[in-house]
């Protein structure tokens, strides 16, 4: 009894056989298959290191089928990795390479395409199905466009650094069986954007990053990208650029969105076909815009991006999740709500950052259960832009009986900032939690009195509220520190139970 | 309605150990064995002991364990049920994660198998050759001399 519970194999043969004293190496005895699918899980100098254990081990790093090397920390020159990279892969045996992960160091230069261009075609004979290539994103990469997006086999594509893409022109995009695009810092538009997705018609992952340091080629032609693709479940684009880019378009048709996420403040986007099966929208249009013209000559062309951006919103009624990040007044979508608006029907979570016709818009989100507004602006030295809201004609459905949480942060503490919570609790029925901050060195502005912060809070907390089941939520600080609240938190339930 | 769904998802199928042990487990949980889901097709009678000829009880029974844990995909979110792998891989020793690798290829349970290739995986990462032969007490059959042949052959492995 006590000899099986040693070894758990114990059978009737089994037990006859001695145990030695000390414990046996069984790691050694498992099947090769077993070994290599072990070694696989690691990165590849980590499986080369069991070549010197014993004479077991001797070979059988060499059959694994993941390459896995990171020389972050390396002092070698990218030439002698590439020699490295390109000895490790003569050395593997497997007929079969899943997987292809290699990282720089973060100041590399890969210039040559010529060098990578050798070990993609060593990893492409293999059947490779993952590639990720980790230039370090301040090392310049020339992709050999031509060679990597060739492949029958290539199912996911990840590509990091500072990335210069360049197709000839007589050279065909073939990846039949790509799921997975991700490249990370595009010094430029690629022109075969335009069309490339066409070619790569399983697709359902996509993420393009832009750090442009150029002007793209083609900045004059009627749209920059076009992702034109029937199976995309996930869009992914950020655009940076170290110029001021005229506007351009970018298309997308892909029926099978589920999820975008876009952060950009130029470019217009369309939806070519409305994407039915949109859940989550995340649009940040602030970008990384240092440079924003108040020039008039301008305005046409905002109106214009502002309507564009508008009828892109609208194409996404059927999201749950919406985060809409806008800049300055003249890129607020909400102003431009209409009554030809769409009714969002699923949207239960909204976050933004603007107020100005907000409360007016929630007729349009009948569901919404959380609502977060971030008025946190990080231009310091700029005022906020006048929130004077109004209170809509009517009470919108989701406020009376949908919103559970509501969450304003940034808020200078003036009169009508009281006024808006005030709207909101004495209009909301089941709302669950209603969570404040003033911005603590809120800008002074001429024509309304800011009260001092405890006041506020003061003043919030005594405000009536619907619903019973309300708790009032401010900052640590304040309670700390004010003496009023009692308890530390000013959350406990309606004061004015009668309202 | 609701009873007579409940009722044909819970059949029960018995399985034999190595050492005749008999354990009866519910259809869905036995079914993630791909070895056990051929050759329940190939059965006539779904009542009698089926062998899990190179399993002893004690390994199976823990087998069984990952296995219900993963049959009620509903019940918890992939965050606790990857902390539930977690702990159970780090309750085992040594010799019970190679006869459960053992047990996971024969019995085909893709899940199981991976886990322990990555527990066993993450055993021997970022060792030298002499702390991993300690850990796994692996008796090196090398000379001095070959052995730092070998070194020789790809000294980027032992830079560290």
């Amino acid at each position: 009894m006590k000899l099986q519970e040693i070894d758990p194999s114990n059978n009737g043969r089994r037990l006859r056989r001695k145990l030695n004293n000390e414990e046996q190496d069984r790691l050694s005895s498992l099947p090769d298959s077993i070994l290599t699918d072990i070694l696989s899980l690691l990165p590849t100098n980590s499986a080369a290191t069991t070549s010197v254990l014993s004479r077991r081990w001797r070979h059988l790093w060499t059959t694994v089928t993941c390459f896995q090397f990171d020389f972050d920390l390396s002092e070698q020159t990218s030439s002698n990795i590439l020699l490295i990279v390109n000895n490790i892969l003569q050395q593997l045996i497997s007929p079969k390479l899943h997987g292809f992960h290699l990282v720089f160091p973060s100041e590399s230069n890969l210039d040559q395409p010529d060098a990578t261009e050798q070990c993609f075609r060593t990893i492409f004979r293999r059947k490779v199905e993952q590639i990720v290539v980790n230039a370090g994103f301040r090392s310049f990469f020339r992709v050999p466009a031509a060679c990597l997006f060739d492949s029958q086999s290539l199912v996911s594509l990840k590509l990091i650094g500072m990335l210069k893409i360049e197709l000839p022109e007589n050279v065909e995009i073939r990846l039949p069986n790509l799921k997975k695009l991700s490249l990370c810092y595009l010094l430029d538009v690629p022109i075969m954007l335009r069309d490339m997705f066409e070619f790569c018609p399983l697709l359902e992952y996509l993420q393009l990053s832009f750090d442009l340091i150029s002007l793209p080629q083609s900045q004059n032609s009627h749209s920059l990208v076009n992702v034109f693709s029937p199976n995309l479940k996930s869009l992914d684009i950020c655009m940076n650029s170290w110029w001021h880019l005229k506007r351009s378009r970018i298309f997308i048709d892909a029926p099978k969105l589920a999820n975008i996420r876009i952060s950009d403040c130029y470019s217009i986007y369309n939806f070519v076909q409305n994407p039915t099966s949109l859940a989550s929208a995340c649009i940040d249009l602030r970008g990384n815009s240092i440079i924003e013209s108040n020039d008039d000559e301008l305005q046409d062309e905002d109106d214009l991006y502002v309507n564009g951006m508008f009828e892109f919103l609208e194409r996404m009624s059927s999201v749950d999740n919406l985060e809409l990040i806008m800049v300055r007044k003249r890129t607020n979508i909400f102003t431009r709500l209409g009554v030809d608006m769409p009714i969002f029907n699923n949207l239960a979570h909204l976050k933004t950052n603007r107020f100005k016709d907000l409360m007016r818009c929630l007729h349009y989100f009948p569901k919404l259960e959380h609502l977060e507004v971030s008025l946190c602006s990080e231009d310091y030295d700029v005022p906020m832009e006048p929130r004077d809201w109004c209170a809509p004609d009517s009470v919108p459905d989701c406020l009376v009986s949908k919103l559970k949480t509501v969450r304003i942060g940034g808020l200078e503490g003036t009169d009508d900032d009281l006024k808006l919570l005030a709207y909101i609790l004495c209009n909301a029925m089941i709302l669950e939690t209603l969570c404040t901050t003033i911005r603590s060195k809120a800008v002074h502005r001429m024509g309304s009195k800011v009260l001092k912060e405890c006041q506020f809070y003061k003043s919030l907390y005594n405000l009536p509220r619907s619903s019973s089941a309300c708790e009032v939520v401010v900052p640590k600080r304040v309670t700390a520190s004010g003496g009023f609240f009692k308890n530390g938190y000013a959350t406990s339930c309606c004061p004015n139970t009668n309202i | 309605m609701a009873s007579t769904s409940t009722s044909t998802l819970s059949r029960k199928l018995i399985l034999k150990s190595s050492d005749g042990e008999k354990f009866e487990v519910d259809e869905n949980v036995a079914m993630q064995s791909q070895t056990i889901k051929h050759m329940i097709e190939d059965l006539d009678d779904i009542n009698s002991p089926i062998p899990v000829s190179i399993v002893t009880g004690t390994i199976l029974s823990k087998v069984i364990e990952y296995c219900k844990k993963h049959a009620t995909e509903d019940s918890d979110s992939d965050e606790q049920l990857k902390q539930w792998d977690k702990e159970y891989a780090n309750n085992m020793d040594l010799n019970t994660l190679y006869y459960l690798l053992l047990a996971a290829n024969y019995m085909e349970i893709k899940g199981l198998l991976e886990l322990i290739t990555q527990c066993v995986a993450d055993m021997i990462k970022g060792k030298s050759p002499e702390e991993i032969r300690a850990h796994f007490n692996i008796k090196n059959d090398f000379t001095p001399q070959e052995e730092a042949n070998i070194r020789n052959e790809n000294p980027w492995a032992f830079e560290n």
